[in-house]
């Protein structure tokens, strides 16, 4: 009698245990698309069984194991972050490239050739007001020309400003909901698979932002350091960064320019450097190096400006050296272009100078009565090193600028494509691994009704076999 | 967020993003004709071809220039062939002054003849082309008017020397002209009348003929033949600069050529290539399309009772 008591007890106790693993099934299905959810597996576990020592067997729930596989999230991260990284290199550098046009019809491109031409022209008539008059105006859509250029390069500066401090928002945002996951963990200890996929799910938003590293503490919290250095998840501590700006030297090369930004910890350390991928890394790049490199900062001249100076000072050079008049007394030619040197392509502009204070004789020897004008047309394609910087004439340097942009624009699409199939393989390889297969709940599904179904009928049989027993022995 | 249902379709919408992103940027070199429409098309060639657009420009305006100079030759080679003739006239009237039968009177009329090509020679000195003074130098006024108190007959209003030079594609420089100076009044280092002085020669004319000396008239008669030597050098000038001309037009449209052929060859697309690739980027969309529209979206749950 005591027997099929205790065949009782451990039929029960399968029962149980089938319920919960059906249960688990059912939370696998229900979250086969809950995003950063692994899959979970019954486990269980046999109860000692003695026929003669009336052990009744048996078997227990003992819990679920997660699929989840940590190799496979660390590499979908790093991979993320590359792609956010590229995502943000196309788009502040399509956004910058429009500033450079180089078909040739508009832009600082056109207004160079432009201007040469004027001379040219004026060349074959040096007399003509109308002609003097046409070079004045050239040299106004130059000026317009480098103006406009430097500001819509500012201009994506002040985006990509914007976009950084969003990104930040983002990161500390996340960072804040993961400590509160934390907390939740540490209040409730034990695995939770639906509160663990919330946090990975966390953790791989925040790759496509920046690059970290993260652990798991035995009591189930996860701490985050940017980098692998620098805290910004501890338990249910959030440490933000923030946004802070690099002094700016008066005595700089580019006063004018805006400093460098910085990524501050929550300390006030600079962690800029250790921001090297994702959406972040991505930004601060073009934010910290690209633009700088054009407009200039404390560190550097920025190509523009250096193109913007040096046409100017050759311009200007040949026009006072030549001559109004030949005289006598020779009337010097004045200056066409000024600039304030702390920001060079921005304030570049001409000066007050009238159509009949352009020199057009140069006075050699030999003297020629329009061979200064000569001179500035030839600087569209003049192999005199005086006429260039660095090599090239000052259409094909500024040619050079736009590749620069375009350069690391083709590079960046290229590796935005690559790595978005990379992405994509990598979250088929985390899926494979950690994902819930409906196919393989299907099955086990099927297993564990039958199971239940075969215990159930076994539960039913102890009982009739009891009754009959009491029966028996009220009779 | 990562969602991890149908994994396998984020590598089908990465793939096809990739093959629709090239269509389209075929099919924008295709309706616009270029294959480098921006910097990142081609960021090795950009700077070469602005090099490129800009000697093309330069090209263009230094034929516009040649052409220019071109028609002012013309026009004064022909300045210089009528001032030729009247040189000959004058020198017909300086032969029947020089006769001694010849009286007063006769040689003052023969004076206001003279005076009167005299004045003629100097409206040629004032020919411009284009509303530009071909013989004045830097200066934008004709650098001669008459002025019978003169010892050569005109008063010089500017002493440009400076001439214009026009430049070849080649950046070779070489003289658009030559000033009136020059040509009808040569004048030695230290300002001086120069043997083959035109005016002085002329003016020397009139006024022995109005003296009616015979000898002064003879004097001034051989002054003007040397003249008219000095002037047929002064022309020869114009026919070498228009054949430099020429040839300078000739290498300029061939730079024009080449430099255009050099520009689209890196900028234009090759139409027939960029067609083939967009018909095979179609069919392999199409062919993806159509594979992953016939991937089974079921699992076992939908088979069980």
């Amino acid at each position: 009698m005591s027997d099929l008591f205790g065949a009782l007890d451990a039929s029960a106790s399968t029962l149980g245990a089938y319920q919960q693993a059906l249960d688990l099934v059912q939370n696998n299905v229900g979250n086969a698309s809950t995003p950063g959810y692994a899959a979970q597996q019954a486990t269980f576990s046999p109860l000692p069984f003695d026929s003669v020592g009336r052990e009744s067997g048996g078997v227990v729930f003992s819990g679920a194991q997660s699929m989840r596989n940590e190799l496979s999230e660390s590499y979908l991260q790093q991979q993320n972050s590359d792609l956010g990284s590229a995502n943000a290199l196309v788009s502040s550098l399509s956004q910058l490239q429009t500033a450079f046009d180089i078909s040739g019809d508009t832009g600082i491109s056109a207004a160079l050739t432009a201007f040469y031409t004027s001379f040219t022209q004026l060349s074959s008539d040096p007399n003509s007001p109308t002609a003097r008059q046409q070079v004045l105006d050239a040299a106004g859509d130059v000026a317009r020309a480098f103006q406009e250029t430097s500001s819509s390069v500012t201009s994506t500066l002040s985006a990509v400003n914007q976009q950084i401090e969003s990104t930040v928002s983002q990161v500390n945002g996340l960072a804040s909901d993961i400590a509160d996951l934390n907390q939740v963990q540490r209040e409730s200890p034990g695995a939770d698979p639906n509160l663990d996929a919330r946090i990975h799910s966390d953790l791989q938003s925040l790759s496509n932002f920046t690059n970290f590293t993260y652990a798991f503490s035995a009591d189930g919290t996860v701490s985050v350091l940017i980098d692998g250095q620098t805290p910004l998840v501890s338990g249910a501590t959030v440490h933000p960064i923030a946004i802070g700006a690099a002094h700016a030297d008066s005595a700089s090369p580019e006063a004018g320019a805006a400093p460098a930004l910085v990524i501050q910890d929550s300390n006030g350390a600079d962690i800029t450097n250790q921001l090297s991928a994702g959406e972040l890394g991505g930004l601060l790049t073009v934010r910290n190096q690209t633009i700088p490199g054009l407009v200039g900062d404390d560190q550097q001249t920025g190509t523009l400006n250096q193109l913007a100076k040096s046409f100017a000072d050759r311009v200007n050079d040949l026009l006072t050296s030549g001559q109004v008049s030949a005289g006598p007394p020779p009337v010097p030619g004045a200056a066409l272009f000024q600039y304030d040197s702390s920001s060079t392509a921005r304030t570049l502009e001409v000066t007050g100078i009238t159509p009949d204070q352009i020199a057009t004789i140069d006075p050699g020897p030999p003297s020629s009565a329009n061979g200064t004008a000569l001179r500035i047309g030839d600087l569209a394609s003049s192999a005199n090193p005086q006429d260039q910087l660095d090599g090239l004439t000052f259409s094909e340097f500024y040619g050079q600028i736009a590749a620069t942009v375009g350069g690391q624009l083709s590079d960046a699409t290229t590796t935005q494509t690559n790595q978005s199939q990379v992405v994509a393989q990598a979250q088929n390889m985390l899926q494979q691994v950690s994902g819930v297969s409906l196919d393989a709940e299907a099955v086990q599904l099927t297993e564990f009704q039958r199971g239940y179904e075969a215990t159930s009928k076994l539960i039913s049989v102890l009982s009739d076999l009891t009754e009959t027993t009491i029966n028996l022995i009220q009779s | 967020m990562t969602p991890f249902l149908n994994s396998a379709g984020q590598i089908f919408i990465a793939n096809i993003t990739a093959i629709e992103e090239n269509n389209q940027k075929i099919q924008q070199q295709l309706s616009s004709g270029h294959r480098v429409n921006e910097a990142s098309d081609a960021p090795d060639e950009v700077s070469q071809l602005l090099g490129l657009q800009a000697a093309l420009a330069r090209n263009t305006s230094l034929t516009a220039n040649l052409q220019s100079v071109q028609s002012q030759a013309q026009t004064a080679d022909q300045a210089l062939s009528q001032a030729s003739q009247l040189i000959n006239n004058v020198l017909t009237l300086g032969a029947e002054g020089s006769n001694s039968s010849e009286t007063a009177g006769s040689r003052q009329q023969l004076a206001q003849q003279v005076q009167s090509i005299f004045n003629s020679l100097v409206s040629l000195s004032q020919t411009a082309v284009a509303g530009q003074y071909i013989f004045s130098g830097d200066s934008s006024t004709p650098q001669y008017q008459v002025d019978p108190a003169s010892p050569n007959g005109v008063d010089r209003t500017s002493t440009a020397q400076n001439a214009s030079q026009v430049e070849d594609p080649n950046g070779g420089l070489f003289p658009a002209g030559l000033t009136a100076e020059q040509i009808f009044d040569a004048r030695n280092a230290d300002d001086s009348f120069a043997t083959g002085n035109v005016f002085f020669a002329v003016t020397s004319l009139v006024q022995a003929l109005n003296n009616g000396d015979t000898s002064s008239v003879n004097q001034a008669v051989g002054l003007v033949q040397t003249a008219a030597t000095f002037l047929n050098s002064q022309q020869s000038f114009y026919g070498t600069l228009e054949n430099r001309i020429t040839n300078s037009l000739s290498t300029a449209s061939a730079l024009d050529t080449s430099l255009k052929t050099q520009i689209s060859n890196l900028r234009d697309t090759d139409v027939a290539q960029a067609a083939v690739e967009l018909t095979q980027g179609q069919t392999e969309l199409s062919a993806a399309l159509e594979s992953e529209s016939k991937i089974p979206a079921t699992s076992l749950f939908n088979y069980l009772g």
